[in-house]
């Protein structure tokens, strides 16, 4: 029995403490993968907001009263103006759409702290067939997304982490390179085995938790948590659109 | 690898990883670090949420504009300077405040190409040229000048394999956020670079009725900063486009009349306010030297003029700085600290017409009046 072995027994140990860090590495994950999104649309954003104060300077312009207020937002306020409505953008969601992950739990019929189960998931997409609302639908899907961006951040974060700390002659460039993206690969593959079908899991489950308690007060589950979805979404975009990202891990 | 009972540590390994990464990657992480030092009484050590969108990389939060004094510089105030040379002066600007150990890599650049120490700009403009074609890009090149060829390259090729061009924002995301450092650096020496190579977008000879800085508002008679300098000239006079660029902004207000904001990259872009006619369109591509506008009187404006304005970083920024050595080299004496700074941390010009600005206008042929004698 591995129990017996000393790595056994090490790991045991860090099982104990699972239902404190197994939540907190979910929610950290797709915190990363969100805040990967945001960094990609705040140049959006910055567009906008810039067409939009052209657009109101023309407005305001047009009467003589309201002059004086044209020009009043310098560009430098309009980037700060861009930047916190990607950061509310990203808080918003970590607290709609990745906060629920702190809700993680295990539970099982051999191993109750242990494994997740089979039968959850069959359980899950048996609901979602049968009443496959956008909550059901969406949540699963961004944070899936969402677990992608972030993974593969973890692992480009892993690798130049470890390349630049072998630099100043503590490694040659090419061992250093060589050594980092080995521990980005590994990252990735262990943050993808341990956290990335959990945190997916628990997306459909808080989603499947929040639609059939709708269901049990006999009102219709439709609209619940569109909220977030509505605000998750675009993100998820920005990150599919960026997904030849991900080819480097293969380059 | 473990048995299923043995997946404590692997899965503590998982989320140990996403923590870390999430502890220095995210803003929600740079929210939980700020409060546990708060809590702890150590303090946070955290950047601003709002940093974390930037990369460091042609923002204005930490730009110096150049005050080293520049010794090669062309004593021709408003001569333009060619792209290669500019971006010596400016990476040379930028290098002249680094630590000793980042100058040490600059020379240690400069020794594996076998040139001379980059203690000059056009020394500087000579590695970054040689440089550019190891690192594909002037941003390749000028991101080893700061932070060594190994890591230069490393990011560049990184870059390559996700598909992208070397530009800064791509290389930024190549490395730790410890590395910020080196890309503000970067990013400062190629928006001085941009800044160096503009023309001047009437006749070099103009007169300047109202220079860079804080002043008297003449029709609101409140202490405001003039972000550009007013230049006299004629109605009908053409205005021409100092750089290549796109145009971001051709629109009219109560305030700039005919506005023309021109994105020449890199952070920098140039405004030309004023105008009686418009002869581009906002998403239109132009051409150094090309006639983009004829001046007026439009807007707030008591008299025919053209405001001509340059920022970096998105920051209004004196555009004699970079045309002249004696204007350069005199900021460090006067910087003020302005009742109500619209710019807070950016080395203002003086009230009125600084001795260095009077030089450089006796240079380019006639002396600016007092700040207050004409409307913006």
């Amino acid at each position: 029995m591995a129990t017996d072995t000393r790595l056994g027994k090490v790991s045991g140990f860090f099982g104990i403490f699972r239902g404190f860090f197994m939540p907190l590495g979910l929610f950290a994950l797709v915190a990363i993968g969100v805040h990967a999104a945001a960094d990609l649309v705040d140049d959006r954003i910055l567009s906008l907001v810039d067409a939009l104060d052209a657009w109101a300077d023309g407005w305001l312009a047009q009467s003589e009263r309201l002059a004086s207020w044209v020009d009043r937002i310098g560009p430098l306020q309009r980037t700060i103006i861009a930047r916190s409505l990607a950061v509310v953008w990203e808080l918003a969601v970590d607290l709609l759409v990745v906060l629920p992950q702190l809700g993680y739990g295990e539970a099982d019929e051999v191993e109750p702290r242990f494994s997740f189960r089979r039968e959850t998931w069959r359980t899950l997409f048996g609901r979602l067939n049968r009443q496959p609302t956008p909550m059901r639908l969406v949540r699963p899907l961004v944070t899936a997304i969402f677990v992608g961006g972030g993974g593969y951040a973890i692992s480009r974060l892993v690798e130049s982490t470890l390349f630049v700390a072998l630099q100043n002659g503590v490694a040659p460039a090419e061992v250093a390179e060589t050594i980092g993206r080995i521990a980005g690969g590994v990252a990735i593959v262990i943050v993808f085995a341990s956290h990335g079908w959990r945190a997916i899991l628990r997306a459909l489950e808080h989603a499947d938790a929040a639609c059939e308690e709708r269901v049990k007060r006999a009102v219709s589950p439709w609209p619940v948590g569109w909220v977030g979805s509505v605000l998750a979404f675009p993100l998820a975009i920005a990150l599919i659109l960026e997904a030849q990202n991900l080819l480097a891990l293969v380059r | 690898m473990f048995r299923s009972n043995s997946r404590g540590l692997f899965d503590f390994l998982a989320a140990a990883l996403c923590l870390w990464a999430a502890a220095w990657h995210t803003p929600v992480g740079a929210l939980v670090r700020g409060a546990i030092g708060k809590i702890s009484g150590r303090g946070a050590d955290t950047r601003p949420l709002l940093a974390y969108f930037s990369g460091g990389v042609y923002d204005a939060r930490d730009i110096e504009v150049p005050v080293a004094p520049l010794p090669d510089l062309d004593p021709q105030v408003l001569a333009v300077i060619p792209p290669g040379t500019a971006l010596g002066r400016g990476a040379y600007a930028v290098l002249q405040r680094q630590n000793p150990a980042v100058r040490a890599t600059a020379d240690r650049l400069a020794a594996s190409y076998q040139l001379h120490v980059p203690d000059s700009p056009d020394a500087v403009a000579m590695l970054v040229n040689r440089a550019r074609s190891d690192f594909d890009t002037d941003e390749g090149a000028v991101l080893a000048l700061f932070a060594g060829p190994e890591i230069a390259r490393y990011a560049v090729a990184r870059a390559r394999a996700e598909g992208r061009t070397a530009t800064l924002e791509v290389l930024s995301r190549q490395l730790p956020p410890g590395s910020i450092g080196f890309f503000e650096a970067a990013s400062q020496a190629l928006m001085f670079g941009n800044a160096y190579a503009l023309s001047w977008p009437v006749s070099p000879s103009t007169r300047v009725t109202s220079p860079f800085g804080y002043r008297t508002h003449p029709t609101l008679r409140t202490q405001q900063l003039h972000t550009g300098v007013d230049l006299s000239v004629p109605e009908g006079t053409q205005v021409r486009v100092v750089a290549d660029g796109i145009v971001k902004r051709a629109s009219e207000d109560a305030v700039n009349g005919k506005v023309i904001i021109v994105d020449h990259g890199r952070g920098v872009t140039t405004a030309y306010c004023h105008n009686s006619r418009l002869m581009v369109t906002t998403g239109e591509a132009v051409k150094a030297g090309q006639v983009i506008s004829e001046s007026g009187n439009t807007g707030r404006s008591t008299g025919p003029h053209l405001h001509y304005q340059l920022e970096l970083g998105r920051r209004p920024v004196d555009p004699f700085v970079f045309k002249g050595k004696r204007v350069s080299a005199e900021l460090p004496e006067v910087p003020q600290v302005p009742p109500k700074p619209t710019v807070p941390t950016l080395p203002v010009a003086p009230t009125g017409p600084s001795k260095a600005l009077k030089d450089a206008f006796e240079s380019a042929g006639s002396a600016p009046p007092e700040a207050t004698e004409v409307p913006p």
